[in-house]
């Protein structure tokens, strides 16, 4: 073999794994974080709820905490459940 | 003589003595020789006369000595004045003054006693010998020479004078000592010591003239002959010798005046030249504060500035590592200038700021440079920044780059010390605040920042973090500066994260996984263009990245990861028959190079190539290029058949191989082993989102424009349009200065899609006041009013008419156009039947009401639309307008003038652009109108261009609200006075307007006062009865409004006044009117008056309106 690698350096960048561009409550993109937060990342994760919409987590805690009664996905009026 | 004549001394009178004086006296005048005895004898004769005779001895001493000076100073002046050459004069005055000038010192020697006793006679007091006054016979001899020959012929001398300083600048020899002895015969004469004024205001001033003058002329000739850079080489060296020539030619003690010679002689030269260099500024900037301050600092000033100068006309040619640094120096010479100097005069320092605000904005700057070395290799890209409208400096760039030398690997850093190159990155932030578009530099920092984290060659990591908080402190935006951190923080978790999955995978030897590094980011922070670029990877890489992934998945759960290949890069052990080398490469030229893996001597066509590398077509030429063709690489690693010279000339069959004969060449020796990088300048994007990496500067300028627009709009709510742009300005400053035509177009979006409104009550004003200014330049301007022949034209009509009175007394040519299609397409306000009589009765309405207010009718164009508007070319212009006119805008142009109804008719959307092609076909410069025609004046300046017609200027004029008050009904009489009332019916009413006491807003009445009488008349006479105080007389509006305001004018006074001046106007009109033929025509064009009234009243159209808002406005409503 005449070429061989030493060694690689890669470049990568990090996406969520959702299937929306924006959060739909603050309407920041994902990779970047709620209007709350400084920096994307593990300190501004995203939840996914079961009926597979997914928001920032201080967003729809924000969200849940403000409805006293039943706590519906603020996008299809399903009931939240977080998915495990 | 005393002992010899006892008696004689008692008398000692000076009849007695004066003969004996006198011939000695003349002796020492003509300079003959003169014993030692008759010296003395002087003194003694001097003495005795002035003690001794008190019938006013010293006096008739001082006389008869004043008679024989002045007799030998006419001898001299005679001699002199014989010599009719200039020269020859000067010469000779310059002797007879030598002599002169001698004598003057010797002769007062004998007299001090006759000066004793004059002085004492005078005060009465004691001498104050002490004083050291000057000597009262010198005095007088020079007062005599001055009084007799200096003053006549000292403009004969002078000029002479100048003119060998003249011969001497242009290379003569002469002798010097004839201009020095004029300037001592000047400067000996003040008789003073301390007093220079006959000096300074003859010879210093004639001297600096001449040489102001000089220079003058010189300069430009030689700059024009020799080009910039031996022009500043020899105004260089005409410093240094009008230096040496102004300490030769003027008296030292006056200093000042060479200093500000000098200065008057560099301002001179170099206002003429570089004129859009920054110097200039500096210069005019300096002139007043320097010549104001200590002038002894000029010297030094000018003598830096010019060695700048130079310094600024080198950079021409030479890369942005010279040009900033030569910028630096320039900043920093003139910041310790300004500091010695000036100690930091806040005066200076704005001068400075501005200069350097020139300097590094400037475009001009590089194009001077190419003009002034034609020779030299065009260093320098065209301007990078993507803006096609108007050119930007380059220096931000340059300064992008500099940092960039500074902060990584380079020979540049290597050279300094972290100290050096700390001051060095402060002084680039310095001048950076000078640097109008900031964005660019911060783009390119952030570029050249990307590369160093990606490739790892920051020289010091310290200083790359410090530099962030740096550009924080000199008020970057946040969102950028914290962008930038964010770029540091991935990089830290990234190298966390690579020792993780190094201990991670220790267990499987032999793997890649030991060698790797991989550097996550955040998209947001980095990210420039997503858009992935397909490759197939070598196989040892294809392994390794799902392990990668599978443990980048279980770290953070609910990411993935997307590779940014492009960016990627490695070293590789690379053998030729020669040695064995090592090379860092992209990922791209890695995934390229090892097709030839599983067979090395084999030649592969692009196509294969673009198969085994699955690259896209641009991506893969650019990678082979840069592996056939890498700079200053003697021998390639790939060859190619057949050799091309540009990467876009590869063909899918052209074949490319392996270059067996590889090596590296040191010190002229091919090397066995060595290193190479072959990766140059990291590529951050794909050659696809290059392009729109560019456009997104723009873009993101028009973003930020509006995003601060609506800020401010939010606090201010109301602005004036020159405020917003004001604020606008203080708030983009920090990213970019917005040109006026971006704010203008991004004001419009936002007006156009609701986010704010424009206030109609305030616009009175020009569109395309520029070309305005740029015709009046040149010529006078032609322009037209239309009216549309509708209803019945009132006295608002005053208004454009008393304005177009106006443009006839500034030389306009005024054309007045009755629009009588138009009347008829806005909703057949005037009926097809009606037209003709309608447009008949305009015209002489018009005419009648010009010839009112004294318009000579001669000078004014008439003009009716159907005349030109049914013609064969002008129909064909419609129907192109209509395939460029959308619906929406041709709605929206005329909002405000059409009559709008539910389901608009065609001929409501025809109406503007018919109106915008008016201007073309009447061949005018601007139309006037009022400013209820904005709508269609902008219409006609988006669509003229489009159609190939230039675009035309837009006046208007303010509207005049309704006589009745704001709210007004057309079914009213009262609110409108048309021309044709009778004094009876105005006085109606007027009686009934809304003039509400004190309110200065909704009044109709006011308004007429206003934009009619002030603006014909000049004044506001009120006949006001004397029970109510009087006559009055206004000068100007204000002052009506405020006494209205303030409820001195009663409204009842108010309205007398304006009723007068209405009939006033009137009269003529109705004295007109009054022929028969014009009564049938009223009554043809307008039939059955009573019935119909409300039909044309309440058609109120467009052009109507500009002078009946009153009734206009109403039915709009």
């Amino acid at each position: 073999m005449k070429v061989k690698i030493k060694s690689w350096r890669g470049v990568a960048v990090w996406k969520w794994i959702a299937n929306d561009d924006n959060c739909g409550i603050c309407r920041n993109g994902f990779d970047g974080c709620c209007p709350d937060c400084k920096m994307p990342g593990d300190e501004c994760p995203l939840v996914w709820g079961q009926c597979s919409h997914c928001f920032h987590i201080h967003c729809i805690m924000k969200w849940l905490n403000s409805q006293n009664v039943h706590q519906l996905c603020p996008m299809c009026r399903q009931e939240w459940k977080f998915k495990e | 003589m005393l002992k010899q004549s006892p008696r004689k001394q008692e008398k000692g009178s000076f009849e007695e003595y004066w003969p004996q004086m006198r011939p000695v006296i003349l002796k020492l005048l003509q300079q003959e020789p003169v014993s030692r005895s008759e010296w003395q004898d002087l003194f003694w004769a001097v003495h005795t006369v002035c003690l001794w005779d008190d019938k006013g001895g010293p006096s008739k001493l001082h006389a008869a000595l004043k008679e024989d000076i002045l007799e030998f100073i006419h001898k001299a002046q005679a001699n002199v004045m014989s010599h009719q050459e200039d020269q020859a004069l000067l010469k000779a005055y310059i002797a007879a003054w030598r002599k002169f000038f001698i004598q003057c010192n010797y002769l007062p020697l004998p007299f001090h006693q006759l000066e004793f006793s004059l002085t004492n006679k005078n005060t009465g007091t004691t001498t104050k010998k002490s004083q050291n006054e000057e000597s009262i016979v010198r005095k007088l001899m020079h007062d005599s020479w001055n009084a007799s020959i200096f003053s006549n012929i000292k403009h004969r001398l002078q000029n002479s004078a100048m003119k060998l300083v003249h011969l001497e600048r242009n290379g003569e020899a002469f002798d010097s000592q004839l201009v020095i002895g004029v300037r001592e015969s000047y400067v000996n004469l003040c008789s003073s010591q301390n007093d220079k004024q006959i000096y300074r205001e003859n010879f210093e001033k004639a001297y600096l003239e001449a040489t102001e003058s000089c220079y003058r002329t010189k300069a430009p000739e030689y700059l024009e002959a020799n080009g910039v850079q031996n022009y500043m080489i020899w105004a260089d060296l005409k410093l240094k010798e009008e230096e040496q020539r102004a300490a030769k030619y003027l008296e030292l003690a006056s200093l000042p005046a060479v200093s500000s010679l000098f200065y008057l002689l560099d301002l001179t030269i170099e206002y003429l030249q570089l004129s859009d260099c920054c110097v200039k500024v500096l210069v005019t900037e300096f002139k007043d504060l320097i010549l104001a301050e200590c002038p002894g600092m000029i010297k030094e000033n000018e003598t830096e500035r010019l060695a700048d100068m130079m310094a600024a006309a080198d950079i021409i040619t030479q890369d942005s590592e010279k040009y900033v640094e030569q910028l630096l120096d320039l900043f920093r010479r003139f910041s310790r200038l300004v500091k010695e100097a000036f100690l930091d005069d806040p005066r200076f320092l704005t001068a400075r700021d501005k200069a350097f605000k020139r300097v590094v904005n400037d475009t001009s700057v590089f194009k001077l440079e190419l003009t002034a070395k034609p020779k030299g290799q065009v260093t320098g890209q065209p301007c990078s920044v993507p803006t096609k409208l108007q050119p930007e400096s380059r220096c931000p760039e340059l300064l992008a780059n500099y940092c960039d030398m500074l902060l990584r690997k380079t020979p540049l850093s290597r050279k300094l010390t972290s100290d050096e190159i700390e001051t060095k990155l402060k002084e680039v932030l310095l001048v950076l605040k000078y640097v109008q578009n900031k964005d660019v530099f911060m783009r390119y920092h952030k570029a050249h920042l990307t590369r160093r984290l990606i490739l790892d060659s920051s020289a010091d990591n310290e200083k790359e973090e410090n530099m962030v908080e740096w550009l924080r402190d000199v008020g970057m935006p946040a969102d950028y500066v914290n962008k930038l951190a964010r770029m540091f923080q991935d990089i830290k978790v990234s190298e966390d994260l690579n020792q993780q999955f190094k201990n991670a995978q220790r267990s499987n030897e032999g793997s890649l996984s030991d060698s790797i590094n991989i550097k996550i980011l955040n998209a947001g922070a980095w990210a420039r263009g997503s858009e992935r670029v397909q490759v197939s990877l070598p196989l040892e890489l294809e392994d390794v990245i799902p392990e990668v992934e599978e443990f980048y998945r279980r770290k953070h759960s609910g990411r993935k990861l997307q590779w940014y290949h492009h960016m990627s890069n490695g070293t590789i052990t690379f053998c030729s028959s020669v040695g064995r080398y090592d090379l860092d490469v992209t990922t791209f030229q890695m995934a390229t190079l090892f097709t030839w893996n599983e067979r090395p001597h084999d030649k592969i066509s692009f196509e294969n190539l673009k198969l085994a590398t699955e690259l896209p077509d641009a991506e893969l030429r650019r990678t082979l290029w840069s592996l056939v063709a890498f700079p200053k690489l003697k021998r390639q690693i790939l060859l190619c058949e057949p050799e091309v010279k540009n990467p876009k000339d590869f063909t899918d069959s052209t074949l490319f191989y392996v270059n067996d004969d590889f090596y590296i060449v040191k010190n002229g020796k091919p090397q066995k082993r060595g290193k190479l990088n072959l990766i140059g300048r990291l590529q951050l994007s794909t050659e696809k989102s290059k392009e729109e990496d560019n456009e997104s500067i723009v873009q993101l300028r028009i973003l930020r424009t509006q995003e601060a627009i609506v800020k401010i709009m939010k606090m201010r709510k109301r602005i004036t349009n020159a405020q917003l742009q004001t604020e606008l300005v203080e708030i983009l400053k920090n990213m970019f200065l917005p040109s006026k035509k971006m704010i203008k177009e991004q004001i419009e979006w936002l007006i156009e899609h609701k986010y704010m409104r424009r206030d109609e009550e305030n616009i009175g004003e020009v569109l395309g006041e520029d070309r305005l200014k740029e015709i009046l330049a040149t010529r006078d301007v032609s322009l037209y009013w239309g009216t549309a022949t509708t209803g019945k034209p009132h006295i608002a009509y005053f208004v454009p008419m008393s304005k177009i009175a106006d443009f006839l007394k500034c030389g306009c040519e005024v054309k007045i156009l009755f629009a009588d299609l138009h009347a008829y397409l806005d909703n057949m306000k005037a009926p097809w039947e009606l037209l003709k009589l309608r447009t008949e009765y305009y015209e002489q309405v018009i005419k009648a009401m010009l010839e009112s207010i004294g318009v000579p009718l001669d000078k004014l164009i008439f003009v009716h639309g159907s005349d030109y508007q049914l013609s064969k070319e002008f129909t064909l212009d419609v129907y192109r307008l209509t395939t460029l006119t959308t619906e929406h805008d041709a709605k929206k142009a005329g909002a405000e003038v059409v009559k709008q109804i539910e389901h608009p008719l065609i001929s409501s959307l025809l109406y503007p652009g018919l109106q915008a092609l008016d201007e073309e076909y009447l061949k005018v410069d601007a139309q006037f109108g009022g400013v209820d025609q904005r709508k269609i004046f902008t219409f006609a300046e988006k669509y003229l261009p489009q159609l190939g017609y230039s675009k035309r200027i837009h006046l208007m004029n303010p509207m005049v609200p309704g006589l009745t008050g704001s709210k007004m009904s057309s079914s009213e009489e009262e609110s409108k006075i048309d021309i044709l009332d009778t004094p009876e019916m105005v006085k109606r009413k007027m009686k009934k307007a809304f003039c509400e006491p004190g309110n200065i807003t909704d009044n109709g009445v006011l308004a007429f006062v206003k934009y009619v009488i002030f603006p014909l008349f000049g004044q506001f006479k009120i006949n006001r009865s004397d029970k109510h105080g009087g006559p009055l007389l206004f000068v100007d509006y204000d002052a009506v409004e405020t006494e209205f305001k303030e409820e001195k004018l009663h409204p009842g006074d108010l309205k007398l006044g304006v009723e007068s001046y209405i009939n006033e106007l009137l009269n003529p009109i109705r004295e007109k009117f009054k022929d028969p033929k014009l009564q049938s025509l009223v009554e043809s064009a307008y039939p059955q008056p009573s019935k119909a009234k409300k039909t044309p009243k309440s058609a109120k159209a467009k052009k109507e309106k500009v002078v009946k808002t009153v009734e206009a406005e109403a039915t709009a409503k």
